[in-house]
């Protein structure tokens, strides 16, 4: 299933010079940024350096002060939000499905509420992406009954649902037991196969190199350095990058 | 996906012959030290003491049959009052051929409740039922439209209390989930208002604004436009009972993990409809309880209407006891009162506890 066909050639994401303030905390600085149709893109960095916030500003979670986001063309200002996150998948590192709804309601409730999609389409559609994630059998179950990993991958069934040209992913695998963190970035990397536009923000190295066309990384706010994995991981040109592999590789994020 | 599947024969824990446990509970809860075995033994024998003379005097002793005060005996209750005015009681001055409209009410009422308690109900049926509700009463008991018109100076005793609690406390919630929403407004206009509003509410009590309602209400109308009395205290109990409720519904809404509005947000859903699809169906689901205790409440809180001329059970009940046919049988009366709360607030506090528990059960 070809997700990503796209007839717009310029970038699916652009920012520039994006700057963000907590209060007096500055938390982005002069952010700038731009992801390709079909591109992979995989953000890490220490705690607080920001790419959580800097991936909440694409989908306008979080609001900016300074500089331009572009997504799909068009500039953020706060208007049309909704057409805009539509087309903009997310998830989160809590998974966040509405416990009050089974597996499937999770699935079909964005798309006729929000997309005015016929429910038998719903259902269809859910069914199939469930499917993809491998979580069809649970489709009746509520989030309660099942595990973390299970639930995770149900959210991005429920992303996919809204048929989003972008995926954003806010560390999908730090909530998770080390024996389900696989089966999520199983799903992942299966996406990304698919042709998905994809943001990552995860700590899994071995994810990074095996999927990502571009590794960005951050600290205190601003991007340090940004190159494909095989030269990120090789041959690191920041001090500051290289403290941080130091210290994620040496402990235990297993090499792909 | 993992595989592993390893069968752990089943074992149960030990287990005590009942009269061993018998004899265990005995101990332990009534008999744990000294002190306490003292404790118990005074507590039974008062209660040895004065059960016997209360049974006595309630109900072995008592006087059920009769018509007069004459038939009464002196030494125990004597509950001719109650039974001889059971329809004063129940149905106050409404017309006589009209009472099967009361009995209506009332059944529609009780059916609220008894449709909340099944679970897999149809949401929409039961909302559906819940919006007629009060129309639906309100048209019985008043009349119009076919139906003969009652005045509300013939509305009296029981047909006041619960007429008046369950009209509202049906239109106080939806209310009071708008005045929470508007409390978290981002809008400051909207957020002030509310906040003045809520605010102000909660720090008057609901016997001055019953009188403001009485009184002053009329000074603001042009002559000759009279505002129903009944009308106007069952706005004011409205009003009154929607400022308690937004507060109980921000609770709701402030305990939502934070995850819930971004993911809403995330898919796309707009303002309301993250509200009514995702958020309010999780937070009334939680706030059912404390809203029946509410609803608790406002039930005790309509006898307050006795103040500005209504006359509800309470008032009956007094006029009764005041009664030169029925004077010096004010215990019994007032038994009979209490006794009748005691029922209706008990019954609900049940239902409100069976939910928590249903609720508990779902959620593990």
């Amino acid at each position: 299933m070809s997700i990503a066909n796209h007839t717009d050639s310029g970038p699916i994401v652009r920012i520039e010079n994006l700057n963000k303030w907590y209060g007096q905390t500055h938390v982005l600085r002069d952010i700038s940024l731009s992801v390709a149709a079909g591109e992979k893109l995989v953000i890490c960095g220490p705690s607080g350096s920001g790419k959580s916030t800097l991936i909440r500003c694409i989908n306008q979670l979080e609001q900016h002060q300074q500089g331009t986001i572009e997504v799909l063309g068009q500039a953020l200002d706060g208007k049309r939000l909704e057409q805009l996150r539509r087309q903009v998948g997310m998830c989160f590192q809590s998974f966040n499905l509405f416990p009050h709804l089974t597996v499937l309601k999770n699935c079909t409730l964005p798309q006729t509420a929000n997309l005015g999609v016929p429910v038998d389409e719903a259902i269809e559609r859910a069914l199939q992406l469930l499917d993809k994630v491998k979580m069809r059998d649970h489709a009746n179950k509520y989030p309660s009954q099942l595990s973390g990993g299970q639930q995770q991958r149900i959210a991005i069934a429920r992303a996919l649902c809204m048929q989003p040209r972008i995926m954003l992913f806010d560390e999908p695998t730090s909530a998770l037991d080390p024996e389900m963190i696989a089966e999520v970035l199983e799903v992942m990397t299966g996406l990304a196969e698919d042709g998905m536009t994809m943001i990552c923000v995860t700590h899994e190295m071995g994810f990074a190199r095996k999927v990502a066309d571009r590794v960005v990384f951050m600290d205190g706010g601003e991007i340090i350095e940004q190159a494909p994995p095989s030269e990120f991981f090789h041959a690191p040109q920041s001090p500051r990058t290289q403290r941080f592999l130091n210290q994620i590789l040496n402990h235990g994020a297993q090499p792909a | 996906m993992n595989e592993l599947t390893h069968v752990v024969p089943v074992r149960l824990p030990p287990q005590a012959t009942p009269s061993v446990r018998a004899w265990r509970w005995v101990r332990q809860s009534m008999f744990p030290s000294v002190g306490h075995s003292l404790l118990t033994l005074l507590v039974l024998a008062l209660l040895a003491w004065c059960i016997p003379k209360a049974l006595n005097w309630l109900v072995l002793d008592a006087t059920f049959v009769g018509s007069t005060r004459d038939a009464c005996n002196p030494h125990a209750a004597c509950w001719l009052p109650v039974i001889e005015r059971w329809n004063l009681f129940v149905y106050g001055f409404y017309p006589e051929a009209q009472r099967w409209r009361v009995n209506l009410a009332f059944l529609l009422a009780v059916g609220a409740f008894v449709l909340l308690f099944f679970k897999r109900l149809d949401r929409r049926a039961l909302l559906a039922y819940l919006v007629m509700l009060p129309l639906l009463m309100w048209w019985l008991l008043k009349g119009g439209a076919g139906l003969p018109g009652v005045s509300s100076t013939q509305f009296a005793g029981m047909t006041v209390t619960v007429m008046l609690g369950t009209i509202g406390m049906i239109f106080a919630l939806p209310l009071g989930i708008l005045l929470a929403l508007g409390r978290r407004s981002k809008k400051p206009v909207i957020r002030l208002l509310c906040v003045l509003y809520i605010e102000l509410v909660r720090s008057v009590p609901v016997i001055s604004l019953l009188f403001m309602a009485s009184l002053m209400i009329q000074l603001f109308l042009p002559p000759g436009v009279a505002f129903d009395i009944l009308l106007r205290v069952q706005v004011v109990l409205i009003l009154f009972t929607a400022a308690y409720m937004a507060e109980t519904v921000r609770g709701g809404l402030q305990s939502l993990p934070k995850g819930q509005y971004e993911a809403a947000q995330a898919l796309g859903f707009g303002y309301w409809k993250t509200m009514g699809h995702i958020i309010l169906p999780q937070v009334l689901r939680q706030t059912i309880p404390p809203l029946l205790t509410q609803f608790i409440g406002l039930f005790k809180e309509t006898t307050l209407v006795m103040v500005v001329g209504v006359l509800d059970i309470v008032g009956i009940a007094s006029s009764t006891a005041a009664s030169a046919e029925w004077a010096g049988h004010d215990h019994e009366i007032y038994i009979f009162l209490a006794l009748y709360f005691f029922i209706i607030c008990f019954a609900l506090s049940r239902y409100a506890r069976h939910l928590e528990n249903n609720l508990e059960h779902d959620r593990s």
